[in-house]
């Protein structure tokens, strides 16, 4: 079973949460060393379970959802508002179907990376 | 002698995010990362406070609490359990089962750390009222 999950994400939700965003620049208190730091780890996490997804069409669809429910709350924990609502889009689809399309890793990437790109830009 | 909050989490950016928060608040933490050494971990410590994720690989958030409550030496441990929406036992589920708080990513990390002031402010409380 194949369904498109992009409806209403690229669109409605903001790329980050711009209020947690700014409570966690208020806790660092200027020290955006720590927040890069915050970040760097949930990017190598990330690509982990990114890569599990891709040879996911293998794996039993459990492993998939363990992966996404993980990147769903830890990006939730930096600010990625678009990719956690994606990953929850995902674990949600996977969850009451069990189906799996390919097509989701290349949109997933595609909000991971745009958010990525943001904060580091924000952090520098 | 400072306070032990245990930090039970697979994702190290929570991890991160809470020892920051905690450190500075002047608490010392201890992270596991996988739910079967939390227990052992606990006993060891014996910890003012845990914080637990929910999804815990090895042993659930859900699983944990009963084994915190069951526990002679942990049952009095205040615990705050940390969720993503979406999966899971309910809120109402997790408070039922002997949970102290619930908190839902993203949450407010000032939020947290004056929850986990709270619980250890209730924990002396009743400490000394049993002394008395």
């Amino acid at each position: 079973m194949s369904v498109d999950l992009s409806d209403g994400v690229s669109d409605g939700v903001p790329i980050l949460d711009d209020g947690y965003v700014g409570e966690l620049e208020m806790m660092a208190g200027g020290n955006h060393a720590f927040l890069r730091e915050l970040l760097a780890d949930f990017v190598k996490e990330s690509e982990i379970r990114l890569a599990n997804l891709e040879r996911s069409e293998q794996v039993n669809p459990e492993a998939a959802i363990q992966d996404v429910h993980f990147m769903a709350g830890s990006s939730a924990g930096v600010g990625l508002k678009r990719f956690s609502v994606f990953c929850r889009k995902m674990e949600s689809v996977l969850k009451e179907t069990g189906g799996w399309n390919p097509d989701w890793v290349g949109q997933a990437r595609r909000h991971h990376q745009e958010g990525v790109d943001l904060l580091r830009a924000r952090w520098s | 002698m400072k306070k032990t909050v245990l930090i039970a989490d697979d994702d190290p950016v929570m991890i991160k995010l809470l020892e920051f928060n905690l450190v500075r608040a002047g608490y010392d933490t201890v992270a596991c990362r996988e739910g079967n050494s939390v227990l052992s971990s606990a006993l060891e410590i014996r910890p003012e406070v845990a914080i637990i994720d929910l999804m815990l690989p090895g042993r659930t958030g859900l699983e944990l609490i009963g084994d915190f409550r069951r526990h002679g030496k942990l049952a009095g441990v205040p615990i705050i359990v940390v969720t993503t929406q979406g999966r899971g036992s309910t809120k109402e589920e997790l408070l039922a089962a002997g949970a102290d708080s619930v908190f839902t990513k993203p949450f407010s990390p000032s939020l947290l750390l004056a929850k986990v002031e709270e619980l250890s402010r209730s924990r002396v409380s009743e400490g000394d009222i049993d002394e008395r």
